[in-house]
């Protein structure tokens, strides 16, 4: 599909989404155009607001690009939830446990070693799924409960922060928190980081031989293998990539929002971020955009949370309904050639009359 | 009861839901489509058998509505991967995320509450009539309630249903081979669309299990995978009900397994953990043991 294709099934989706919710909204007795409204003035109502849009985007944006990187191949990888668990846990415990290193050091390694973690576990997965032919969605979701249960162990038992009422590790030492970019907020410098890699995986995607290659074992696998691109190494690679940026996602929550690895702490990021990938049609840069929006429906939705009984959790129903619209283009294009014949029969004949055929010159 | 019978009971009532859930999964994926919603399913159920029972007191209208809640969203997922040719993977996944979406937005609407419903009447142990004077497993029996049975039944059912029955033929036949089924004059699109259609109900079933018997409020994300250990579990059996509830009962035991070491002085999330370490085992095995139906995933005009 064209891009500028693209982009008009991406808004409609979002636009379809909107709308079944307010139909949702209006028949519990509520005010779709109030609520609506609301998110927007409690999204962009102060400094801190607009701060906390992208705050909220940044674990949003992580996980919308790996699995963003990893659709591309094909491959759905609904294990984010679990590399990103493995990425906040390394990152807790890297953060506080090493010692006598300098602030960009310190954040920087802890980030690092907690995107390896993430690979490594993106590795197993694959090898999994390589090695018994298993499917990779069967694999992932197991995975995610593992290590929910491990990470609570964790939290609850040998990690637990000496002299805590509840399940977390230690407190990660200064020299290992982001930066942040607005005083007294969330937003870090783990939001720029994010765009970063997303601009990096959308130069590997359509300038490099690797990008190429797993373009194609996406689109047709077969057709790749006659071309000699063994489908096996590009779906390592690319669960490897994937693994490695979620888990820096998970990583970027510990450092820069909870300064430690709380129980259930990472819970709902990876299947989100189904979403974001979706909305943005797969593409890394799109994915900067789209988690913003859903990070403007986070921050207004809190607002409205805070200052009515109205519940939060359609945004939720927005962005599963988004994935729905977004997985089957042909009801959005089937909608809109019904709307779109009902406006061509509307519209004066001549604006919509073909044009006549040019004359040749000469003639 | 001794130890060894309140294993056994206990590992019984655990599997119902995966036993219904494998059951369901089976009619889907003999029909070719890949039973990914399961969970969504079964989370509707749980979620509509809760609202019914908890309005009316009356809980064989809260299975009827739980039934129907899973034939609800299981359309979904049909509308999408039959009629759209959409990844079935992906369309499993959306009707999962909209299972539970859609039941914590109703939950917060109508009972204002976040995390989990206020209690209701639910379905209790049979009563200790003449069950528990059957040597051996009477007690055992008297202490399940009837969905147990009900669930028993629907194996058997099923097992019949897909393998002695024409309308089971044509479902088989359309997942082994859409294309020329369809030459034959079989719908296929009705026939996948009724297969799933019956995993819905038959999920939904599992979901009120969930809610109305094993526990008596509906709580978010109370299903906790075991839609996709049913989809395992029934890839195991190669889809045969009989075989597949059999494996289920095996993931029941793992499951209970939590509830009875509770009070040794290992950490609990170990025990958590054993299901799902045996479901992914089990779905690593499995294309040693088993294959899906030929047409997996296709359809008649590919």
């Amino acid at each position: 599909m064209r891009a500028l294709n693209k982009f008009k099934i991406s808004v409609l989706s979002l636009l379809a989404a909107l709308v079944i919710v307010a139909i949702v909204i209006w028949i519990s007795g509520y005010s779709p155009i109030d609520i609506y409204a609301r998110i927007f003035k409690g999204a962009f109502g102060s400094k801190m607001s607009i701060a906390l849009i992208f705050s909220e985007a940044t674990p949003l944006m992580f996980s919308g690009l790996a699995f963003a990187i990893a659709f591309k191949a094909r491959i759905i990888n609904v294990g984010v939830e679990s590399q990103m668990i493995m990425g906040a846990l390394v990152g807790a415990i890297a953060g506080a446990y090493i010692h006598g290193l300098p602030h960009m050091v310190h954040a920087t390694l802890t980030l690092l070693l907690a995107g390896m973690s993430g690979m490594l576990l993106g590795f197993f997965i694959c090898f999994l799924k390589v090695r018994f032919h298993a499917q990779e969605v069967v694999i992932c979701i197991m995975m995610n409960s593992i290590l929910l249960y491990v990470g609570s162990y964790l939290a609850n038992g040998p990690l637990k922060a000496a002299g805590a009422g509840v399940a977390q590790t230690e407190t990660i030492m200064e020299t290992a928190k982001l930066t942040k970019l607005i005083p007294k907020s969330q937003l870090t410098t783990g939001f720029l980081i994010g765009a970063a890699i997303a601009i990096a995986l959308a130069f590997i995607l359509e300038r490099t031989v690797l990008g190429y290659k797993i373009r194609v074992a996406g689109n047709n696998r077969i057709a790749g293998e006659t071309y000699g691109i063994q489908a096996t190494k590009l779906y390592y690679i690319t669960f490897m990539l994937s693994g490695f940026i979620a888990a820096i996602g998970g990583s970027v929550l510990t450092q820069g929002v909870i300064m430690r690895f709380s129980d259930g702490a990472v819970a709902g990021y990876g299947f989100r971020g189904i979403s974001v990938a979706a909305l943005a049609m797969y593409n890394p840069l799109g994915v900067i955009f789209s988690s913003s929006l859903f990070g403007i429906l986070n921050a207004g939705s809190q607002a409205v949370n805070r200052t009515t009984t109205i519940p939060y959790e359609f945004v939720d129903v927005i962005q599963v309904m988004v994935v729905v619209f977004i997985s089957a283009p042909q009801i959005i294009q089937a909608v809109e050639k019904f709307f779109g014949d009902r406006l061509k029969k509307a519209l004066p004949k001549r604006l919509t009359a073909a044009k006549p055929d040019q004359e040749l010159p000469g003639a | 009861m001794n130890t060894v019978e309140i294993i056994i009971s206990a590992t019984l009532r655990m599997s119902v839901p995966i036993v219904l859930g494998s059951t369901a999964a089976s009619f889907s994926t003999k029909a070719g489509v890949v039973s990914f919603g399961c969970e969504g399913m079964m989370a509707t159920g749980a979620f509509c058998g809760a609202l019914a029972v908890y309005y009316t007191n009356n809980l064989l209208l809260g299975v009827l509505c739980a039934v129907l809640g899973g034939i609800v969203i299981s359309l979904l997922h049909a509308f999408l991967h039959v009629t759209n040719k959409v990844n079935g993977t992906l369309s499993g996944v959306s009707v999962n995320m909209l299972g539970t979406a859609a039941s914590a937005l109703v939950l917060k609407i109508v009972w204002k509450t976040a995390g989990f419903s206020p209690e209701y009447r639910s379905f209790v142990k049979l009563a200790d009539g003449g069950l528990s004077k059957i040597p051996w497993i009477g007690t055992i029996l008297a202490d399940q309630n009837i969905l147990f049975f009900v669930a028993i039944g629907i194996v058997l059912v099923s097992w019949l249903i897909l393998f002695k029955t024409p309308f089971g033929l044509r479902l088989r036949m359309v997942g082994e081979n859409p294309v020329a089924a369809n030459t034959v004059g079989i719908n296929t699109s009705a026939t996948k669309y009724a297969g799933v259609i019956i995993c819905g109900a038959i999920c939904g079933l599992a979901g009120a299990y969930l809610s109305l018997a094993r526990m008596n409020r509906f709580v978010l994300d109370m299903t906790g995978g075991r839609g996709y250990v049913a989809m395992v579990i029934a890839d195991l059996g190669g889809a045969n009900p009989l075989i597949a509830g059999a494996a289920s009962l095996l993931f029941g035991f793992f499951d209970c397994l939590q509830s009875i070491f509770q009070s040794v002085d290992t950490p609990s999330q170990f025990w958590m953990i054993m299901p799902y370490m045996f479901a992914l085992c089990v779905a690593l095995v499995n294309n040693k043991f088993a294959h899906g139906p030929a047409g997996m995933g296709k359809h008649f005009d590919d």
